[in-house]
């Protein structure tokens, strides 16, 4: 049953489960492509494009519009980060955890989850 | 953006492979006259489906339903349908033909029912014993006596009752009722389906399934205790806008890759339920609590007695959800609990304790809230049971064996009728003999009161126009309507 459905829940799930084993992979895999290419975000999102979907981002706009959410998360993150009290030796990285939930996008995204 | 339109490696290989014998077919047709007129292109190719409000075909008396479905087959000689005759006939051969289903455990001994029944409300309707909270809201039912579906198994009788037909893998009727008339909220599923702590029925989703729907028209599963949809809750650090943002970024993405699929409708389901998903946050974790209800509406549908309380908290959760604008909720029980082959006597009061109250209360507290009128409240599950014994060993290992030729179940609420008894069975209860009315007679009907002509709810596939009812000659049951 569970192959076929596609209600809401499971978007909940795909959005929200923090103990996916799925969401280790994708913190992994914003490791793997800023360690490859640092400092230089255009390059990592071409790898992740040819990571998840087996071939380059050929439409530019896709990658400006992943740049400029990286941008508006990292303050965002950057701001909750400042606002909170973090435990002892946690060092919180939100440019880091901005490109792991872009991460997150692709992974939930139709793209990626239905094989044609 | 420009993109060119990708050829699938599904449509390439389909026009390839099968191309060249249709140019071949196609003029050995036209060599022979037989060619018909070129079909209009379908819309399908653009075809968008969404849960928006839709205008019915006529003026509405219903805009929502509860549905308490009770599988296993409820007893219908032991809760509605009294049958003097056949007590006078206990433990006698029964005098004609029974159509039994499970021949090994068969007798033919006449079960006259151990329960007293008794008219009940102005109306004077007779209710069992075993239903005493019922009995006191019959002036706003009707009771059908005379339902049929022709097949005497679980599994037949669910696509009947809930499909249409006693075949599997159709739509069920949650999702042709939102395919008919959308949604009244866009921030809950429009088909929501409240499961048992003990499971799910038998047959599990085939309750709730779209059938060959569009996906977007699935029943959405609710889990029987809290929390009852998990993963509300965004982590801490991306709540609010940074979800927004990320949720906009996917639909971005998503509707870019629709765009070059055109007409998938899973892929348009998906992007319904992101959006879906966002708005429930908050107004699902609302609609399921009831910690706010006031304690007297708790104790009308008896959350306070350990018996009733899973119904009860189930049925207040049914209401809520209609009052904010869910098309069509299911109450289920768990397995086939109606299902008394054996030990009756013992079993179907226990049955009775826990879901009597609850259901009753769903009839006045809608009532009050002024919402009867444009809920249907339906209590029925996919069949009956036969007047003789099954499984002859010993008064408390007496069952039924189930019965399909003739069964009872109440609708309420909605234009049905009040205080109403429609249909007859035999003098022993076996089959149906007066105003029968065959599962797709009631799903005309039903439909007849969302606004709908159940000619018309059509949905287009394989060449066809698909229905409800089937082209099995359904017939709207007036005499049901007030």
């Amino acid at each position: 049953m569970r192959s076929q459905t596609t209600v809401a829940p499971q978007s909940l799930f795909t959005a929200h489960e923090r103990h996916l084993r799925a969401r280790q992979l994708q913190r992994r895999l914003a490791d793997r492509v800023t360690a490859e290419a640092p400092n230089d975000r255009a390059k990592q999102l071409q790898r992740v494009w040819s990571l998840l979907y087996s071939k380059p981002a050929t439409d530019m706009s896709d990658i400006t519009k992943c740049l400029s959410y990286l941008d508006e998360q990292t303050k965002a993150l950057t701001q909750y980060h400042h606002d909170i009290q973090h435990a002892k030796g946690v060092v919180p990285n939100p440019p880091q955890e901005a490109m792991a939930s872009l991460c997150q996008i692709l992974c939930s995204s139709n793209r990626f989850l239905y094989v044609e | 953006m420009n993109r060119p339109q990708l050829c699938s490696r599904r449509h390439f290989l389909h026009a390839n492979g099968f191309g060249l014998g249709t140019v071949a077919l196609a003029s050995l047709l036209e060599r022979d006259g037989l060619l018909a007129a070129p079909v209009k292109p379908e819309s399908f190719g653009e075809m968008r489906y969404d849960l928006t409000p839709k205008k019915p075909h006529f003026e509405p008396r219903a805009k929502a339903m509860i549905s308490l479905f009770m599988m296993g087959g409820p007893s219908q000689m032991d809760l509605f349908d009294p049958k003097p005759m056949l007590t006078k006939y206990h433990g006698q051969k029964f005098p004609g033909e029974i159509k039994y289903d499970n021949l090994a455990q068969a007798s033919a001994k006449c079960f006259g029912s151990p329960w007293k029944f008794e008219k009940q409300g102005q109306c004077g309707m007779e209710i069992s014993e075993l239903l005493p909270n019922l009995s006191k809201v019959v002036d706003e039912i009707t009771l059908i006596r005379s339902m049929t579906s022709g097949v005497s198994n679980h599994a037949q009788g669910l696509y009947a009752m809930n499909g249409g037909r006693i075949t599997a893998g159709r739509p069920a009727l949650g999702s042709w009722l939102t395919y008919g008339l959308g949604s009244e909220t866009d921030e809950l599923p429009a088909y929501m389906v409240l499961s048992h702590p003990g499971g799910l029925p038998t047959f599990q989703g085939e309750h709730f399934t779209n059938g060959w729907l569009p996906a977007l028209f699935q029943g959405t599963l609710v889990r029987p205790t809290e929390p009852r949809i998990l993963n509300l809750d965004p982590p801490a650090s991306l709540a609010g806008a940074p979800q927004e943002r990320q949720l906009a970024l996917l639909k971005a993405f998503n509707e870019d890759h629709l765009s070059q699929h055109r007409g998938e409708l899973d892929l348009q389901a998906r992007i319904s339920s992101y959006e879906l998903a966002a708005k429930m946050q908050t107004a699902a974790k609302e609609a399921l609590d009831i910690s706010k209800e006031p304690e007297h509406v708790k104790k009308l549908y008896g959350v306070d007695n350990p018996i009733t309380k899973d119904y009860a908290t189930r049925c207040i959760i049914a209401r809520r959800l209609v009052e904010r604008g869910v098309r069509y909720v299911q109450v289920l029980n768990a397995g086939q609990s109606w299902d008394q082959h054996g030990s009756l006597i013992t079993a179907l009061p226990k049955n009775c304790e826990a879901t009597d109250q609850p259901s009753a209360a769903l009839i006045s507290d809608l009532k009050q809230r002024g919402l009867l009128d444009t809920t249907v409240v339906h209590w029925g599950g996919e069949m009956g049971r036969l007047p003789v014994l099954q499984n002859d060993a010993g008064r408390e290992k007496w069952g039924r064996d189930h019965n399909t030729y003739g069964f009872s179940m109440w609708v309420a609420g909605g234009g049905f009728k009040k205080g109403y008894v429609h249909g007859e069975t035999d003098e022993f209860g076996h089959k149906a003999v007066i105003d029968e009315v065959k599962h797709f007679d009631y799903h005309a009907t039903l439909l007849k009161l969302f606004g709908l002509d159940h000619s018309k709810l059509t949905y287009k596939r394989n060449g066809l126009a698909a229905s409800l009812t089937d082209n099995q000659g359904a017939k709207v049951v007036d005499q049901l309507i007030a």
